[in-house]
């Protein structure tokens, strides 16, 4: 079946945290509640975050955590990846679904 | 006596390792004290000390001296005259994280010892923070739950609980449960600000729940404002924020998750007057200058430190090409995926010996332990070898 929603995109609010629990060598990311519903994500499923011209795709899980911002990522190798001088704890990029996350 | 945890800057001193089991320590130094060592390596292949030290000196020219913040203040020193000697950039994380937060503190006088607060402390205001990962064991050590001094009966009736937060994080979570604790999720720190400061005007501001946190703040003398770095990214102009202190008389302590960096940055200002300085250029380095430094080094010397963890790749991009040297006692993305010309490996800060500054200003003091790997070298002593 055609999955429709691969299609979209959003711009999002994204916060930079220190997560122990889930940074690590695969790149996860916490979605909120509201942002999976509309973007049609579940836990498990990946997420293209664009940022500029850099991309990085993440393993989303649905997370009380991420409520009042839309994408919460653990600081590490992918934040960085992601992140700008300008402000690494907290800027804006664009989610689309993807398939399989990214890892060292 | 225990061994200090250098996994964050709590550097809890409780810390016990017996039969190989570690006890009281958090998830994260955990992690610290069991992660994977380090070995000293040149071009790939192991070697000892001596040969490694001999290779590094070769390749440091002109370089840019990066990390700093983990390592006890003994070795900042030594990589202080190291880059003094070699006319080195000396670059650590605060510009992007918590330096801007601790000369603010400076600044303003208004520190105050977490055991101070332990004992006397009333409301523990977190902005822009959340200990629950990167200062694990803050709230029960030194501000919600303990029962101590005068705070007998601890969170139940003797403390309150403030977060404040564009995310409803875990600390922010404790707050929202808990009957002694208030959640405020902001959408601009700044406004937060002036809702605080109208509200000790008797005005009424965006948050009005800025009444409560004023009318908690009278129960007691000694309150204080905790800020991590979502604060600093929040407002950057920190102007009202000191205002702020000063007119609700409460105490202000940064946040900085990095173990020593409140050490390194007390170092600088010290020697060099800024958090961090060019030597060879003779010049104070600021955030917009990261890329200019990254950029026009010729080798670089990563100390206690994980750039392609904690730096955005678009300045570490800006290395590809150069020498990289890493000191460091557990492996690191970095060395894993970029060429690394040497690697030394050295004595974890939490069994080498030493001190560190906490984020509250005190000094701790590291006792050296018996270690897992004796033949490995402190920070200091490899820094001493590199001059």
């Amino acid at each position: 079946m055609f999955e429709f929603t691969k299609l979209m995109k959003f711009d999002v609010r994204v916060v930079v945290a220190e997560d122990i629990l889930h940074e690590g060598d695969k790149a996860k990311a916490l979605c909120s509640r509201e942002l999976a519903e509309k973007l049609g994500v579940r836990n498990g499923d990946s997420i293209r975050l664009t940022r500029g011209d850099v991309s990085v795709c993440f393993e989303a899980e649905v997370s009380e955590f991420a409520e009042g911002v839309d994408i919460v990522i653990p600081s590490g190798y992918f934040a960085a990846r992601l992140a700008g001088l300008e402000n690494p704890k907290r800027f804006e990029a664009e989610v689309e679904k993807c398939d399989g996350a990214d890892s060292i | 006596m225990g061994v200090v945890c250098t996994a964050c800057s709590c550097l809890c001193d409780d810390i016990v390792i017996k039969d190989g089991k570690i006890y009281h320590a958090c998830r994260k130094g955990c992690m610290l004290l069991t992660g994977e060592r380090e070995k000293t390596r040149v071009e790939g292949g192991e070697a000892d000390v001596e040969k490694a030290v001999e290779r590094a000196r070769e390749l440091l020219k002109k370089p840019l001296i990066l990390g700093l913040d983990n390592v006890c203040c003994e070795a900042q020193k030594a990589a202080l005259k190291l880059a003094e000697e070699t006319g080195a950039a000396l670059v650590d994380h605060s510009l992007l994280s918590g330096g801007e937060l601790i000369m603010f503190a400076r600044e303003l006088g208004r520190e105050i010892e977490f055991e101070k607060f332990r004992d006397e402390g009333y409301l523990s205001f977190y902005w822009g923070a959340n200990p629950h990962n990167s200062l694990p064991r803050h709230l029960s050590r030194f501000t919600y739950y303990p029962r101590s001094g005068k705070r007998q009966r601890g969170y139940e009736e003797d403390r309150f609980l403030v977060v404040a937060d564009v995310r409803r994080s875990e600390t922010a979570k404790i707050a929202e449960k808990s009957k002694s604790g208030l959640f405020l999720k902001v959408e601009k720190d700044g406004e937060l600000v002036d809702s605080l400061l109208k509200a000790a005007e008797g005005k009424a501001g965006k948050y009005v729940e800025a009444a409560r946190v004023l009318k908690e703040i009278e129960k007691a003398e000694v309150n204080a404002i905790f800020g991590g770095s979502g604060l600093y990214w929040g407002l950057r102009d920190l102007t009202k924020l000191g205002e702020l202190v000063e007119k609700l008389d409460i105490s202000f302590v940064p946040l900085t998750s990095k173990a020593n960096m409140r050490g390194f940055a007390e170092l600088m200002m010290k020697k060099a007057g800024s958090l961090c300085y060019d030597f060879g250029e003779g010049r104070e380095i600021g955030l917009e200058d990261l890329p200019a430094v990254f950029e026009s080094c010729k080798s670089v010397l990563v100390v206690g430190a994980d750039p392609m963890r904690t730096f955005p790749h678009s300045l570490v991009e800006k290395l590809a090409g150069k020498d990289v040297i890493i000191v460091n006692s557990l492996k690191s993305v970095t060395s894993r995926v970029i060429d690394v010309e040497v690697v030394i490996a050295t004595e974890l800060s939490s069994f080498s010996g030493g001190r560190m500054i906490r984020s509250d200003g005190v000094e701790v003091e590291i006792s050296s332990q018996p270690s897992s790997q004796p033949e490995s070298l402190r920070d200091a002593e490899v820094l001493e070898m590199l001059r």
